[in-house]
């Protein structure tokens, strides 16, 4: 470590306060980094300043030392020359999207209409790029191909899918489907008898315990849908990462604005209704702006800005909260089962 | 109306209209897939009409307001192929016909507001190096030869080698891709096909930059922690990709790079730039296209958004 020099951090690195530890958000290659508090006061308030004078400041003591060569080794910071400091701005947050409806999520039973002609069209008007399939109830996975079909020459980008688990079988069929369009990413199997992880290149499986309910409805987030990614982190500043620009089309065709069963809030039926008609309602975008750093306990939390929680959340007393408690405690940093 | 040339699969292309769509407003994407007919072209003197048939559609140029040049061609020819009854001399008349119809609509469209160009599509590597040069930039010392002899003319102690050309070719259906490589000195033979040798630079670290609407958008890559990507970054790691952060470009190399753009004619393209351990910034090359994503995202630049409006702005 050259001493003379001066502490430059990544501005792809981006570090978050949390109540009893803090985490580094490495943007640039999607993945993080616990840190306890300390080191994130030293990054806040050290950044730019000489080596050896950080060092010096902090009476030669060997943690910083320690510090600093853990962040060079991790490439989280860089040491440069005084005059290359203002050469290196800081990344901006700013979160811009052309697509009025970034992610969509259908739901479907037995029972659900399986055409799904209509409504990727009008998906499509809206520049969604994302669907998410929920299947409820035991279908057949070949129903799967309808949807597979009807998007294969469309703008979107990725299909994930939630899928009751029956055997091994699936998994091929699966692959099968992947090899037709590669625009299924990931595929979520629930009430499974064991938890496995499978990745196939651009396609990612994930056979999970977990039950339909743990998936769709009030859990709270877990860490394995965790995400670091710029474009989620910059929406995550200003909105909430899971509602904003969300539509919930539910098992009768309902469009919806939360999973929450509670939620019977109920904005026409993707058969009649034109969604472009209702993306500007107040109440549709209710929960868009509920960031993060506006919910109580969330907001100690150094996971914010990677955790997309599905969970409504509830305003009261001037001060939004979750009904059911998250699993983690980032005041403990202790996960709950 | 907004005229896009580009390809079926550029992405970015995909961004920038989903932006324009967006606004509301109205564009025609024309692929080298989609076939191109002639309509009519009146030049009378009162009046002056190029209609394009496009997929059936009629396209005036009167009606084009913006012209953006992202890759690819308009495909004039196809027609032409059909008529196998013609022989080969007419048929070669008729494709020079073609050709002045196809440029004469060229010419039109540079006298519209435009991003890029497809006459500066294939720009010469070695002339925008000279005029860099001219510009006041420091470039590395740059020899083209044949042989081992010529080789001590270069003053530098370490050299590589990259193309001169654009760097790509087809083999079959097949893109192949050329890197820049480091010269063994040992491995020189006596005499080879005219290559470029270059100056090696010990270098900090890359500036990749997109330049549109005379502003510069520049991000610094750092790949010297890596050995695999110590030559050339486009040999790219994937588990530990390379950082990639915003970085300000100087004043005075603005400057430089401005004039340059200028002389070259060029209001849009992706330039490199090396700076070395000791600071200095070497100009590398200037794509008139270009991967501009590759600064967009890391940026966080929204540059699709920015030709997106540069586009609309009347
Ligand atoms: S406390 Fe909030 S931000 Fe943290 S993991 Fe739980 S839900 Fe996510």
């Amino acid at each position: 470590m050259d001493n003379s020099k001066y502490l430059k951090l990544f501005s792809d690195c981006i570090p978050v306060k949390g109540a009893s530890r803090s985490c580094i958000y490495d943007l640039g290659r999607n993945t993080y980094q616990l840190i306890p508090n300390a080191l994130y006061e030293l990054l806040v308030t050290d950044e730019g300043k000489k080596i050896s004078d950080i060092i010096e400041q902090h009476d030669n003591h060997p943690v910083i030392i320690e510090y600093l060569e853990f962040l060079l080794t991790s490439e989280f910071i860089y040491l440069c020359d005084k005059k290359e400091l203002k050469r290196f701005p800081k990344l901006t947050h700013k979160y811009l999207s052309p697509d009025h409806i970034t992610n969509a999520i259908l739901i479907r039973d037995q029972k659900s209409n399986f055409d799904f002609k209509t409504i990727i069209n009008q998906l499509e008007e809206l520049g969604c790029k994302h669907i998410q399939l929920i299947i409820t109830e035991d279908i057949n996975i070949e129903i799967l191909k309808s949807l597979i079909d009807h998007t294969n020459k469309s703008i979107l980008q990725a299909i994930d899918v939630t899928i009751p688990w029956k055997n091994n079988d699936d998994i091929q069929n699966i692959i099968e489907l992947n090899k037709q369009n590669k625009r299924l990413k990931r595929v979520y199997f629930y009430n499974a008898d064991h938890n496995e992880i499978i990745n196939k290149e651009e396609l990612d499986i994930l056979i999970l315990k977990n039950s339909k309910e743990d998936i769709i409805t009030n859990s709270s987030p877990d860490p394995s849908y965790f995400r670091v990614n710029m474009t989620l982190f910059n929406e995550s500043l200003g909105y909430n990462s899971f509602f904003n620009r969300k539509l919930i089309i539910d098992e009768k065709d309902n469009i919806k604005r939360t999973l929450d069963q509670k939620d019977t809030k109920i904005f026409g039926n993707i058969t009649s209704t034109k969604i472009k008609e209702i993306i500007n309602d107040e109440g549709f975008r209710k929960y868009w702006n509920v960031n993060k750093d506006s919910i109580k306990t969330c907001k100690d939390c150094e996971f914010r800005h990677m955790c997309v929680d599905t969970r409504t959340p509830i305003h009261e007393n001037q001060e939004w909260h979750y009904e059911k408690k998250c699993s983690y405690d980032p005041y403990t940093n202790t996960w709950t089962n | 109306m907004i005229l896009i040339l580009s390809t079926q699969d550029d992405l970015a292309t995909n961004r920038v209209i989903d932006w324009l769509q967006f606004y509301n407003k109205p564009f025609i994407r024309i692929n080298p897939e989609d076939s191109i007919s002639i309509k009519s072209i009146t030049i009378s003197n009162t009046d002056f009409e190029y209609i394009l048939g496009v997929n059936g559609k009629e396209i005036k140029t009167s009606e084009i307001t913006s012209y953006w040049y992202r890759r690819g061609e308009f495909n004039f020819e196809a027609s032409l192929k059909n008529n196998n009854h013609v022989d080969l001399y007419l048929n070669r008349y008729l494709g020079q016909e073609m050709k002045s119809t196809k440029d004469f609509l060229y010419l039109i469209l540079n006298n519209k507001k435009s991003i890029g160009n497809i006459q500066h599509n294939d720009t010469n590597k070695l002339y925008n190096l000279l005029t860099a040069k001219q510009c006041g930039l420091k470039i590395p010392e740059t020899l083209i030869s044949s042989s081992k002899s010529q080789y001590s003319n270069i003053n530098a102690k370490k050299t590589i080698t990259k193309a001169i050309s654009n760097g790509f070719f087809n083999i079959d259906k097949y893109a192949v891709g050329t890197l820049t490589k480091t010269i063994d000195k040992e491995e020189i033979q006596d005499s080879f096909f005219p290559s470029l040798i270059q100056e090696h630079i010990e270098k900090k670290y890359e500036l990749r930059i997109f330049y549109i609407k005379e502003q510069f958008y520049s991000t610094a890559i750092f790949s010297q922690q890596n050995k695999k990507t110590k030559v050339d970054f486009r040999n790219y790691d994937t588990n530990k990709p390379n950082r990639v952060v915003p970085f300000k470009l100087p004043k005075k190399i603005q400057k430089k790079l401005k004039k340059l753009m200028s002389i070259l004619d060029l209001n849009s393209g992706s330039i490199d730039i090396m700076v070395s351990k000791n600071d200095d910034y070497y100009f590398l090359e200037v794509n008139p296209i270009g991967q501009f994503r590759q600064v967009s995202y890391p940026g966080n630049y929204y540059l699709e958004q920015i030709i997106a409006k540069e586009l609309i702005d009347e």
